[in-house]
């Protein structure tokens, strides 16, 4: 039962992760510049959960990657789109795979704790979306919650989008 | 709402609920001179600055809003309507409804085709309002139509027969007729704001001081038209000129497929 927790917690973290990208992506949509530096850090991320020792279950880390290599697709859809109804199919993926991704994360939520769970979720939510407006708006501090990432490379990749989007606003 | 031209920047505005911003924008162009104008507009590409700066990710247009963009060497029209969450497409799109013919150092390309200014094919973009093709719901019906222009010698009724009142408005009216066309200096734009927002309150209270069916619009609407009659006669604008040149747009005009829609 208990190493069973650590394993929904260990995809709870993932999938917070992936969300928090998802939601970052969606709020750069019309900015390809953003999206092409936001798609080299889903890359590096993708790489770090495939590369990482996590005590889960093959099945479920599998899954984690699945989506993550359905989020790259969309960013690409995103960037290569020159037509209207490019851009709209794109963005209709990337709300459907972030919908897939919320549906795990309550799903997790639930086996984790199913009663707690109930109350928390609006909490979670709303933590979840001002994280992701925090990050957009200023992508600093957006770094230091990805700063607990799994590996190094996506600090570094942090670090990469701090210096491009200060030269940016530049 | 459909514009062409500079006046794709107010119809975007207003869709977007950025009108004070977009005040604030004309009061800073501050230009006075032509030729300075000209060299802002032909080197600096000032149009296309005003597009980056009046439209941006979070805009909501919440009125359904349609401009022109004329295609060379064919001279066709085409008629876009934008609506919703702000989308980066459309940008590539109105800079070249503002790419006004030789005021631009570098053309503008939309799919391989040379775009230009819509106003030079259909500078009064009446026509995608009246098609059926506009993005409302279907029991929807347009109560009234305002046609905003500055042909003193525009009669809508030579190009449309429709049974929707429309009250045609020559805004040069608002400035007596004022030839200084070119004349973007702060006190000249905060003038003729005030002025037009005078003008504006005085034909709501004439249309909006008590319900009205549509054939009494259309009396209203009328009688504005008779009133001020006389005096567009007695001026020209260079407005006129362009209509002119609408005559070919409306001639090559392909009414299957001239309206998209980019939401």
């Amino acid at each position: 039962m208990e190493e069973s927790n650590v394993q929904y917690k260990e995809l709870l973290i993932l999938n917070n992760r992936l969300l928090m990208l998802e939601n970052l992506v969606i709020e750069y949509k019309n900015d390809v510049k953003a999206l092409k530096i936001c798609s080299n850090l889903v890359k590096k991320e993708a790489k770090a959960v495939k590369n990482s020792k996590i005590p889960v279950a093959d099945g479920d880390l599998n899954s984690v990657q699945g989506r993550y290599a359905d989020f790259v697709a969309v960013i690409s859809g995103l960037i290569k789109a020159k037509k209207v109804e490019a851009l709209n199919k794109a963005v209709a993926d990337l709300i459907d795979v972030k919908a897939m991704t919320e549906e795990e994360i309550k799903a997790l939520e639930e086996k984790l704790n199913p009663a707690p769970a109930a109350e928390e979720k609006p909490k979670l939510a709303e933590t979840i979306g001002n994280a992701a407006q925090k990050l957009a708006k200023k992508i600093e501090a957006g770094a230091q919650k990805l700063g607990t990432s799994l590996s190094e490379a996506v600090n570094e990749q942090v670090d990469e989008i701090k210096k491009a989007f200060a030269g940016d606003e530049k | 709402m459909s514009a062409s031209s500079g006046g794709i920047f107010t119809a975007y505005a207003l869709s977007a609920n950025k009108l004070e911003y977009i005040e604030q924008l004309y009061e800073n162009v501050d230009i006075s001179k032509k030729a300075e104008l000209f060299y802002k507009v032909f080197a600096k590409g000032l149009l296309a600055d005003y597009i980056d700066a009046v439209s941006g990710d979070n805009d909501n247009l919440e009125i359904p809003t349609c401009f022109t963009v004329c295609y060379i060497p064919l001279y066709s029209v085409r008629y876009y309507w934008i609506n919703g969450s702000y989308s980066r497409i459309w940008e590539r799109y109105l800079k070249a409804a503002v790419n006004y013919p030789l005021l631009k150092f570098l053309p503008s390309f939309i799919n391989g085709r040379f775009a230009i200014d819509g106003g030079a094919a259909d500078n009064i973009p009446l026509y995608p309002l009246l098609k059926q093709s506009r993005p409302l719901p279907a029991d929807e019906e347009l109560d009234l139509i305002f046609v905003l222009h500055f042909d003193a010698r525009y009669d809508y009724r030579k190009d449309f027969k429709t049974d929707i009142p429309i009250v045609d408005l020559d805004l040069s009216i608002c400035n007596g007729f004022s030839k200084a066309h070119y004349d973007y200096s702060k006190n000249t734009i905060s003038q003729r704001i005030e002025m037009s927002y005078k003008y504006g309150e005085k034909i709501a209270s004439r249309l909006f001081s008590a319900d009205h069916t549509k054939e009494e619009y259309q009396q209203i609407a009328n009688e504005i038209f008779v009133e001020e009659h006389t005096l567009r006669q007695q001026n020209f604008s260079l407005d006129r000129l362009v209509s002119f040149l609408n005559v070919a747009g409306r001639t090559f005009r392909n009414d299957t497929r001239c309206v998209k829609k980019l939401f």
